[in-house]
């Protein structure tokens, strides 16, 4: 005895004519007893025959030309492709060779070019300067500790290369005047 | 005398000079392996007769897959340059049809997810479907009466929308073997799932589409 379950799950074996004799002769049994499966089988078929029953669409008419503009277009890029390689390769080959060959001329030192620049002359009138710095710059100009950035503090040692406190400044335009003991390097904690 | 060549059970590619070149009427005649043959033996008007067999049958493929017509015909294109590419990879043991519907169907399932991902492109098919449901009806057969035209369009609109309504993966299947007849060995290879999986999708997909148009066939 079949159930309605059963009908529905294996449906599309009974509608594609897959199943063995004595199991469509179960469906079929099942359908001549079953109001509901039947009404299934009914919607079913009917609306395949309708979904098949669709018109069917067709290409446009350009749609050949078409598609044989885009596959010449296909044919082409290949060779494209292989020249640009060829291309591309060869002017890396000139590069590495151009490179190397400087490299070679030079014994391997970094070529180094020495340009002359004319010394800056600075041309202000001394009392022009006296008046917008004040008594601030009579003294010479110093850069405070503090403003020095150590040069590669993790090599030096402390009599290395590095022993010597290599150092950056920051900023030397608005330099501040300090006393004498303070620019020989002794801060005076005391203060 | 037969110019017809003597292609082999294996279905191995013959070599170039061993062509006979063939008119268009005799390319016709031949078995779509035959043309991939002919066309890798360097007849170009082979591929012409394999785009003319296929592009009607994968236009409606998609179309139904994917629901919009031009789009539809851009992936057919898609798809002839793809074959076009990759001929010389195809293998003979295979089926040709299988082979171009795959390439079809994953182009038809990749253009369901991007549109998935981009709204924009999922408004503009859904006004496309909109403005195409609207045409006056005296553009339709006019051998029918009004109403049965009515009728006919609204059954007609229920099943397509009813299909629409199917997931993606159902859908293929679904339009694989109700339109184009495929067997479930040939959706199985089309798809790449098991024999099994397109049963139990194909009786999903129908028992669903049973149930959004029992109200109207009742």
């Amino acid at each position: 005895m079949m159930v309605c379950k059963e009908f529905i799950d294996r449906h599309t074996d009974y509608l594609d004519g897959t199943l063995a004799a004595g199991e469509r002769r179960r469906f079929d049994a099942h359908l001549e007893d079953c109001r509901s499966c039947r009404r299934y089988q009914r919607v079913m078929t009917r609306g395949l025959a309708a979904w098949r029953a669709l018109p069917r669409v067709t290409t446009s008419p350009d749609f050949l030309p078409r598609l044989q503009h885009r596959l010449y277009h296909v044919d082409e890029s290949p060779k494209r492709s292989w020249r640009g390689q060829v291309g591309r390769a060869a002017a890396i080959a000139l590069a590495s060779a151009g490179l190397f060959t400087l490299g070679v001329s030079n014994g391997s030192q970094p070529m180094l070019v020495e340009v002359q620049l004319p010394p800056v002359m600075a041309d202000v009138p001394q009392e022009a300067v006296a008046e917008s710095q004040g008594s601030r710059f009579a003294g010479d100009a110093y850069v405070p500790d503090w403003f020095l950035v150590p040069f590669a503090p993790a090599l030096d040692d402390g009599g290395g290369l590095f022993g010597q406190s290599y150092a950056v400044p920051i900023a030397t335009s608005d330099a501040i005047v300090l006393p004498a003991e303070r620019r020989s390097g002794q801060l005076d904690e005391s203060r | 005398m037969d110019t017809k060549p003597n292609l082999e059970v294996s279905r191995q590619y013959a070599a170039p000079e061993e062509m006979a070149s063939l008119g268009r009427g005799e390319l016709k005649r031949l078995e779509d392996a035959e043309l991939v043959t002919h066309y890798l033996g360097g007849q170009r008007f082979a591929f012409n007769e394999i785009a003319d067999r296929y592009q009607d049958r994968l236009l409606n493929f998609i179309y139904r897959t994917i629901g919009d017509r031009d789009r539809a015909e851009d992936l057919v294109q898609e798809t002839f340059v793809r074959v076009y590419r990759h001929l010389h990879r195809f293998d003979p043991s295979r089926k040709f049809s299988t082979w171009i519907y795959t390439i079809a169907s994953n182009l038809a399932k990749n253009e369901l997810r991007n549109r998935a991902r981009n709204p924009l492109v999922l408004f503009h098919t859904l006004r496309k479907s909109w403005e195409a449901d609207h045409r006056p009806l005296e553009f339709e057969d006019t051998a029918y009466r009004p109403d049965d035209l009515f009728r006919k369009r609204r059954v007609r609109e229920q099943v397509e929308a009813a299909v629409a309504e199917l997931p993606e993966h159902h859908r293929v299947v679904f339009v694989l073997r109700e339109l184009e007849g495929k067997s479930y060995e040939e959706i199985s290879e089309i798809t790449g799932v098991t024999l099994g999986t397109v049963k139990s999708r194909l009786n999903r997909a129908r028992n669903r589409f049973a149930r959004i148009i029992a109200p109207m066939l009742d």
